[in-house]
C-alpha cells in the first residue's frame, strides 16, 4: 500500500522507522537542518533500492539512481508541493532517474541482482536452483519494455492499487492495466521458455 | 478498459523473488548525505530577509564610458599601492594581522605536513533509538568523547558533521559516555593494537 511514506516502509532490519512525518521532516531541512534529512534518507533506500535494482538490473547502477533522486530531491525540495507526501514525489524523481539510466546503459549491458545474504536466507531446496531462478527472472524481466517493467513491478512487487501506481506514475489506469497485462504475457512466455512450466 | 489481472501461482512466485531485500552499500546514507548541496537550502528566516537600511541597499549607477575609464585607472593605481605594502611586510607582521582563523583538528598524515585544508562536512550517521547520547572519536578530535557529539535528528537517527583532512580516519562512536563501538555501516573496519575495532572512513579531496 502506499502511504505517505512511500512504499513498504521498513528499515533494513525489518523494524518500522519512527514516527515522524514527512512534513515534520522537511520542514526542518527547509529550515536549515540539513542532517534531519538522514531521517528521509534511512526511511525510503530500502523499498526503493529493491525497485531500481529490478527496474535496472544490477545493484551498483541501483545505488547510483536512488543516491542521484535523494540529492536532486533535497535540491529542490522547497518545490515539493505536498511535503506529506515526500515519498511519492520522491518515488516519481527515482523511476525518471531509472528510466534516464536505463535508457543510457541500453540493453546490451545486462547483469543480475544477487543478493548473496537473501540467498542463503531463503528457503529453497538448493542455493543453486534458487540462484538460477532468480537470475533468468531478472532477466526476462530486463526484456520487457521499460514501461512495461515498471508496472508490473508496482503491480505485483510492491503492490500498488492503479489509482496508487497512476498518481505516482502519471499514466492513466487502463494505461497501466494494459502494461501490467502485457508484462505478465510476456514474462510468462520467457519463462515457461527456460522452466517448460 | 482491460480487465484487472487475475493473480496466479506463477506471477504470484515471481514477484515474490523479486521482494527479497537489496542490500545497500553500508555507507549508503553518509555517501547520500555527503552529496547534498547545503548552499540551495535557504537557512531559517532567510526566505524573509529584513529590509536592508538606506545605506546598504542596492543602487544601479550610470557612468559615462569615459568616467568609467578613469574609475578603472585608479582602480589599478590603488591595487598595485596594495599589492606592494603586502609584498613588502614582514612575515610576523602578517601573522600578527591575520584574522584569528581556527582550524579543526587536520587528519594525522603521518608526514607531520598540514597543508591542505580540511574538507567541510564530512557526515556521520549512526542508527540507535536506545542511546541517551552519542558521539565520534578519532584521531581529528585526539579520540575524545566530549568535542564532537551527534544530534538526534529523530528518534533513532544521530548525526554529525566534521571537517576532515582528505585521506583515510579510522574512528568509533561512544553510546552514552561509556560504550565504544566502530560505524556498524561503516564500509571497512580494521583491528587496533587494544584488540578492538575502527571504523574506516576515507574522505577524497573535495567530496568523499
Amino acid at each position: 500500500m502506499l502511504t505517505s511514506r512511500g512504499l513498504h516502509l521498513q528499515n533494513d532490519s525489518g523494524a518500522a522507522i519512527e514516527d515522524v512525518s514527512d512534513s515534520e521532516v522537511v520542514a526542518r531541512v527547509l529550515a536549515g537542518e540539513t542532517a534531519a534529512y538522514a531521517i528521509l534518507v534511512a526511511r525510503y533506500r530500502a523499498p526503493y533500492a529493491r525497485f531500481a535494482a529490478r527496474m535496472l538490473g544490477n545493484r551498483e547502477d541501483a545505488e547510483e539512481a536512488l543516491q542521484d533522486a535523494f540529492v536532486r530531491a533535497h535540491r529542490s525540495l522547497a518545490k515539493c508541493d505536498d511535503p506529506e507526501r515526500f515519498g511519492p514525489w520522491l518515488f516519481r524523481i527515482l523511476a525518471n532517474r531509472c528510466r534516464t539510466a536505463g535508457a543510457r546503459r541500453g540493453r546490451r549491458d545486462k547483469t543480475f541482482v544477487r543478493d548473496e545474504i537473501a540467498l542463503l536466507e531463503a528457503a529453497h531446496d538448493h542455493p543453486a536452483d534458487r540462484q538460477a531462478w532468480q537470475e533468468e527472472i531478472q532477466l526476462a524481466l530486463l526484456q520487457l519494455d521499460d514501461d512495461q517493467r515498471e508496472a508490473f513491478l508496482l503491480k505485483h512487487v510492491e503492490e500498488l492499487g492503479y489509482e496508487e501506481m497512476a498518481t505516482l506514475t502519471g499514466v492513466g489506469v487502463s494505461a497501466l492495466k494494459m502494461r501490467v497485462k502485457r508484462a505478465c504475457e510476456r514474462l510468462r512466455v520467457l519463462l515457461h521458455e527456460v522452466y517448460g512450466g | 478498459m482491460v480487465a484487472e489481472i487475475e493473480r496466479d501461482e506463477f506471477i504470484d512466485a515471481i514477484a515474490a523473488e523479486l521482494r527479497e531485500p537489496v542490500r545497500l552499500g553500508a555507507d549508503f546514507d553518509a555517501r547520500v548525505m555527503a552529496a547534498l548541496d547545503t548552499s540551495v537550502i535557504p537557512l531559517h528566516g532567510a526566505r524573509e530577509l529584513p529590509e536592508r537600511p538606506w545605506l546598504l541597499r542596492k543602487r544601479t549607477l550610470r557612468v559615462s564610458p569615459l568616467a568609467g575609464l578613469a574609475a578603472a585607472a585608479a582602480l589599478l593605481v590603488a591595487v598595485s599601492l596594495g599589492a606592494y605594502r603586502v609584498a613588502t611586510r614582514t612575515a610576523p607582521e602578517m601573522i600578527a594581522s591575520a584574522s584569528p582563523i581556527e582550524l579543526t583538528p587536520v587528519a594525522d598524515r603521518g608526514d607531520g605536513l598540514a597543508a591542505e585544508l580540511p574538507v567541510p562536512a564530512t557526515p556521520f550517521v549512526y542508527e540507535n533509538p536506545d542511546a541517551k547520547s552519542v558521539s565520534v572519536v578519532g584521531a581529528f578530535n585526539d579520540w575524545d568523547p566530549t568535542r564532537t557529539p551527534l544530534t538526534r535528528v529523530s528518534d533513532s537517527v544521530w548525526t554529525a558533521t566534521v571537517p576532515l583532512m582528505a585521506g583515510r580516519h579510522e574512528y568509533q562512536f561512544v553510546i552514552d559516555g561509556v560504550r565504544q563501538i566502530p560505524d556498524p555501516a561503516a564500509a571497512e573496519t580494521v583491528p587496533t593494537e587494544f584488540g578492538d575495532i575502527n571504523a574506516v572512513i576515507v574522505v577524497s579531496r573535495g567530496r568523499r
